[in-house]
């Protein structure tokens, strides 16, 4: 009995001699909301950090952020330099937002992202932007300073995806597809207003090939690109204008806008000899926001509408997918189809692949149905 | 040698009373008064502190001149029903203590006891450690008559038992059982007894003391035994099978063996429609968790896991705890250790300075201390938050459980974060599941698992819908009533 006790307390103590090792204490931190990425000329790593910080102790929170910048070989080295650079201990847990420049996007993401990868407090969640413009650029260019420069892209980013401009992705589920054969993905695209820095907006999104950025779509070309991969959410509110052919003409200055309220999409694969065709089918229901001469009660001006809203539509998707192909960037999962139904045709060469997606006729069906006007008739 | 003759009293009246005044040597309050009756000379002996004078006189002297010429004994005169006769010395003290008068009289070698105690008690009031909206506003008062007076008379029953027993070999405390034969297990009853009967103790303080010397498992932080000061507690609790143990001068009934859920059960759960009624009652199970994980919570979160927190708290979180000198354990150690100083303190004084103390110590203390630096609003907010959960508890022996459980979990995650508090968790969990209080699992009906128990645990099931008497107390009619509201099936049917 009293031996067991004794081996108890021994126990007990020998717990307690471990504990607090692996202590990360909130005062001690220093978090990160914001990272940006560039490269320097000497092809190093540059970033740039925004550090939150709180004065006038615990009654007034008064917020600022602070931005510091350290460069390295590699992110890692990186993460290193700038502990040194901070006070406090770095935490890179609560980043919310991850700027990468456009030249190291197009070198290779996954190098740049390999670190956030292997760390288990990694912040997962985080979005990654690809700037057009140095990130260092954008970070001191914010002219109106929000409290936190994070919540300023991230909202920026966040009203892209409700307007289904930019697909809702994080640092978590975009590695899955990186390294997908049969799929690839794109990140939302941003630039400053003015060549001087200044605010930012959101210009598009950044096709990827594999790892590499090959490309780019404007925001409508983007919107199609979303619909057809049908990652589009019900609640997006997706607003287009369309420029009507019989222009001046009307009192409505030659434009309809309108919301796309639904939407049908369906891929269809089609081998052929040698080389596969892919078929597309692209429904839309619109709800028209605004059309001043109005008479949408009528059968002739809706058919004629729905033909010229199509016809539009129709220009702008073949666009898409032109440089789509041209980028050599799979959103759809072309490839993934291909590898599931028609395994037989797969290529396993990266190349040959690269080579018959790009000459693949893919053709896309648009059809346009008007079916709301607003609360008046 | 002469022991046993000196044991029985004689028939000299003078013999009599000096021995049973040699037998209290130093006490003044033992009187004799000596009186007549029929020429014959007789001694009333009786501890004047223990007896009501005024009924005394009106029992016996009173009426003594007017039965003077009639035929009959004393005992015949005697208008009281606790009449007896005794002849053994030990027997008499005994009667002399609780109260009763010994008459001698010359010639005669049996003493008359009558009872006439003095019964000065408060009036029953409201138990204030277990106040309820609506039900029954009496308690139980320091009186042991009355109180299974107040349990008889809400359970009209003969098979309502009741059994008495002498415990403290110096003090001769009247304590009672009180159990419904035909539903409380025999055996159960029986072990009882054979725990009440090894008690060798000099005194019985209070249910306390009974308490601990009844127990299974005296090292569990839980109590198991519930103490209610409650008649329709008790009373409810008797008719599920249990046995109330009620100890002389004290207003608390011992209801055992008690379960966990059981001390979360009030009687306004049964008053409010069994919708509300559900409500509280996972509101008390929340607060129990509450007012033992919160504080633990912080400190490991703090310490160990701060990307737990959202990013929209993070900031105002890390700006309140950012210019504290001391580690979140101790920061909380702080507070929690001051609001048990409060409470320690308004308990102790008169109700009005307790307020007072309360006021002076929760609003000033906690607004300069955070004002000083030493602790952030953030574990204020905490330890409020604990300390009202803690009180939350419908009985006062819960809430201290719960109080002292939150420390080692708190240590536990201070050293180990999350894993520690779940390593505490789990050891906690295994206590409630290993106690067996008098063979009843006490954490049924969670542990083991009984469906029908679960009606009146962790919600509260219509009262027409428990028709189960509680399984871990193994009742010998399992069922407490028959199919209720059947007009309602008929109603509805057609």
């Amino acid at each position: 009995m009293k031996y067991s006790i004794k081996l108890f307390l021994l126990c007990l103590l020998l717990l307690f001699t471990a504990g607090c090792w692996d202590q990360l204490r909130l005062n001690d931190v220093d978090l990160i909301y914001a990272m940006g990425i560039d490269k320097t000329e000497e092809g190093d790593f540059k970033a740039t950090v925004s550090v939150p910080r709180s004065t006038g102790g615990q009654d007034s929170g008064q917020l600022t952020s602070d931005i510091f910048s350290t460069t390295g070989k590699t992110i890692r080295e990186l993460r290193v330099n700038l502990d040194n650079t901070i006070g406090g201990l770095l935490d890179s847990s609560k980043i919310r937002v991850i700027l990468v420049h456009r030249a190291l996007a197009e070198e290779d993401l996954y190098t740049i992202l390999d670190s956030f990868y292997r760390d288990p407090r990694a912040p997962l969640a985080s979005k990654i932007l690809i700037t057009e413009e140095k990130a260092e650029s954008l970070f001191q260019g914010i002219t109106e300073k929000p409290e936190l420069i994070s919540e300023y892209f991230v909202d920026l980013v966040q009203s892209a995806e409700r307007d289904a401009i930019v697909p809702v992705v994080n640092l978590q589920n975009i590695c899955p597809v990186m390294l997908d054969r049969g799929r690839d993905f794109h990140l939302p695209l941003i630039s400053s207003v003015s060549s001087s820095g200044g605010n930012s907006l959101v210009t598009g999104t950044a096709l990827f090939t594999g790892k590499k950025m090959s490309g780019q779509l404007t925001n409508n070309e983007s919107i199609i690109a979303n619909l057809l991969s049908d990652i589009v959410s019900k609640n997006d509110k997706i607003i287009m204008t369309t420029n009507l052919p019989d222009n001046g003409q009307s009192e409505s200055h030659g434009y309809i806008t309108y919301q796309i309220d639904e939407y049908k999409t369906k891929m269809n694969i089609i081998p052929k000899e040698g080389s596969y065709e892919a078929e597309f089918d692209l429904h839309l229901f619109l709800n028209v926001l605004e059309y001043p001469p109005d008479k949408l009660s009528e059968h002739d001006t809706v058919a004629k509408l729905n033909q010229d809203v199509e016809d539009d539509l129709q220009i702008l998707t073949d666009n898409t997918v032109k440089k789509l192909q041209e980028s050599g960037s799979d959103l759809f999962g072309i490839r993934r189809e291909i590898m599931a139904f028609h395994n037989d045709k797969f290529d396993e060469e990266e190349e040959a692949w690269k080579e018959s997606y790009a000459e693949m006729a893919v053709n896309v069906n648009v059809e346009v149905e008007i079916i709301h006007h607003g609360i008046i008739n | 040698m002469d022991k046993n003759e000196k044991r029985e009293i004689t028939l000299s009246l003078n013999e009599n009373t000096s021995l049973i005044e040699n037998e209290f040597k130093d006490s003044q309050d033992i009187k004799t008064s000596y009186f007549t009756f029929k020429n014959k000379k007789a001694a009333a002996i009786f501890i004047e502190t223990l007896i009501n004078e005024e009924k005394l006189s009106k029992i016996i002297f009173e009426r003594l001149p007017g039965v003077e010429n009639t035929p009959g004994e004393i005992s015949e005169v005697i208008s009281s029903s606790t009449v007896t006769t005794e002849k053994n010395t030990d027997k008499i003290v005994d009667k002399l203590l609780n109260a009763y008068v010994v008459i001698f009289s010359e010639g005669s070698d049996q003493a008359i006891c009558f009872s006439v105690a003095e019964n000065l008690s408060r009036d029953m009031q409201e138990p204030g450690n277990e106040m309820v909206i609506r039900g029954a506003h009496n308690g139980f008062i320091e009186d042991l008559n009355t109180n299974i007076h107040l349990i008889r008379k809400r359970i009209a029953n003969k098979n309502l038992a009741v059994k008495y027993f002498k415990v403290g070999k110096k003090t001769n405390t009247n304590i009672a059982i009180v159990y419904m034969n035909e539903i409380a297990n025999p055996s159960l009853v029986q072990e009882i007894e054979k725990r009440i009967r090894a008690i060798e103790s000099d005194m019985i303080f209070n249910p306390g003391y009974m308490e601990e010397f009844l127990e299974d498992q005296p090292s569990s932080p839980f109590p198991e035994m519930l103490m209610t000061e409650r008649p329709d507690r008790a009373m409810a609790n008797i008719l599920d099978g249990r046995v109330a143990l009620l100890t002389a001068d004290s207003p608390t009934a011992l209801i055992l063996p008690s379960g966990f859920f059981t001390f979360y059960q009030s009687p306004d759960d049964y008053n409010s429609r069994f919708i509300a009624g559900s409500f509280y009652r996972m509101i008390r199970m929340f607060a129990f968790f509450i007012a033992i994980f919160f504080p633990a919570l912080y400190i490991a979160t703090i310490s160990y896991h701060l990307e737990v927190i959202p990013g929209e708290l993070i900031i105002p979180i890390k700006s309140s705890i950012e210019r504290i000198p001391y580690p979140p354990i101790i920061e909380a150690l702080i507070m929690e250790l001051t609001i048990e100083l409060i409470r320690e303190a308004g308990i102790r004084l008169p109700s009005p300075i307790g307020q007072t103390i309360g006021i002076v110590g929760g609003l000033v203390i906690g607004d300069a201390v955070v004002q000083a630096g030493l602790v952030s609003n953030i574990t204020i907010i905490v330890v409020a938050g604990t300390a009202v959960a803690s009180f939350v508890v419908p009985s006062p022996e819960m809430n201290t459980a719960v109080r002292m459980l939150r420390f080692p979990f708190m240590f536990a995650a201070a050293s180990f974060g999350y894993i520690g508090i779940s390593l505490c968790f789990i050891l906690m969990v295994m206590n409630l599941c290993k106690l067996e209080p008098f063979g009843s699992p006490y954490f049924a009906p969670l542990a083991p698992l009984q469906l029908s128990g679960l009606k009146d645990s962790l919600i509260r099931f219509p009262d027409w819908k428990m028709s189960k008497r509680p399984k871990e107390v193994h009742p010998e009619q399992t069922t407490s009533q028959g199919p209720n509201r059947e007009w309602d099936k008929n109603d509805s049917g057609e």
